[in-house]
């Protein structure tokens, strides 16, 4: 028979069957009663609770139009800038068709991918030195 | 769904309809659950005040939670999660620390008197016993033996490693069972108690 270590650590999963029953016996003695009151009390927090997230939601949502008036200016004034040609093309249908590539727009965009690829190499070269 | 149709609905049809925001149904699972959660906190220690306070905590955090509930079957054991988490934060905020720390001194606060048996009073000397105990050890205790958890279901739940659950349960156990050695004894002459 194997010879047991008193330090080795107690692995069993099983509890007490003695205690288990203490428990059992006295657990309808541990249930409280039904109490509506506590019920009612909780609903009322539940009422408290969505009031203050609907008076959340409001709040930001003016926050959100008072920023919104302001920046909606500035909105259209980008938006007119970005479609302005770079190049006049006398044709209307081949000035709207080119307009992804012939516009403020697109130098813009051409330009942020030049910098993202710059910066890049930039790095990529620091990196390997 | 009318408050009066809704008592006699499954439990499953309540907890979907709550998901969905109805105030009705989820007073229904306030009433259905409450005795379970207060219970729960009043085995865990909590006084009468306190532990109607932590139980209505548990059911306004369930509120606001209970739209991400995935499975509605699985609701009994998502609001145990939350008042266990509630139980937990209630202490840290105490300062009682994590439920990590084992109280080695803890042999030596206990009261070493064996609480004398009579039937009616089990209830009140098994929570005397449990009041004995470190709170990490008493809430290892209460899950298993009055929640029915498996160890490592406590371990999950509390957030700590299965080893120190299996510990605590083993040294709470031996404790509870000098301090309530007059019950053992009895129930152990009387096999049907």
């Amino acid at each position: 028979m194997p010879e047991q270590n008193p330090h080795a650590k107690d692995n069993s999963d099983k509890l007490d069957l003695e205690l288990e029953q203490l428990f059992s016996r006295a657990a309808p003695d541990a249930k409280p009663a039904f109490s509506r009151a506590f019920t009612t009390k909780v609903m009322q927090q539940v009422d408290r609770s969505y009031r203050r997230a609907v008076m959340w939601r409001i709040a930001l949502g003016l926050i959100a139009l008072v920023i919104a008036i302001p920046l909606q200016d500035l909105g259209l004034a980008v938006t007119q800038l970005l479609v302005i040609e770079v190049v006049e093309v006398p044709n209307h249908l081949m000035s709207d068709l080119l307009t992804p590539v012939n516009s403020v727009g697109a130098v813009v965009t051409l330009c942020l991918l030049g910098i993202r690829l710059t910066q890049k190499r930039l790095f990529n070269r620091l990196a390997a030195s | 769904m009318k408050a009066s149709h809704l008592n006699q609905a499954a439990e499953v049809l309540v907890v979907a309809l709550a998901r969905t925001g109805d105030r009705e149904a989820f007073a229904e699972l306030v009433n259905r659950h409450q005795s379970w959660i207060r219970g729960l906190f009043g085995r865990l220690g909590a006084e009468p005040a306190l532990l109607d306070d932590l139980a209505q905590q548990t059911f306004l955090q369930a509120w606001k939670d209970i739209s991400g509930l995935r499975d509605p079957n699985k609701f009994s054991g998502w609001l145990k999660q939350i008042a266990i988490n509630v139980w937990r934060g209630y202490w840290r905020r105490q300062g009682g620390g994590n439920m990590l720390v084992l109280q080695d001194e803890f042999d030596a606060e206990l009261a070493i008197e064996t609480l004398s048996a009579t039937d009616s009073n089990l209830n009140r000397d098994l929570q005397s016993a449990l009041s004995t105990l470190p709170i990490e050890v008493s809430t290892c205790i209460v899950l298993a033996y009055h929640e029915g958890m498996s160890q490592d279901e406590v371990a999950v739940a509390l957030d700590i490693p299965l080893g120190t659950v299996k510990s605590h349960i083993r040294r709470g156990s031996k404790k509870l069972r000098e301090l309530l050695q007059d019950y053992i004894e009895q129930d152990k002459g009387n096999p049907n108690a």
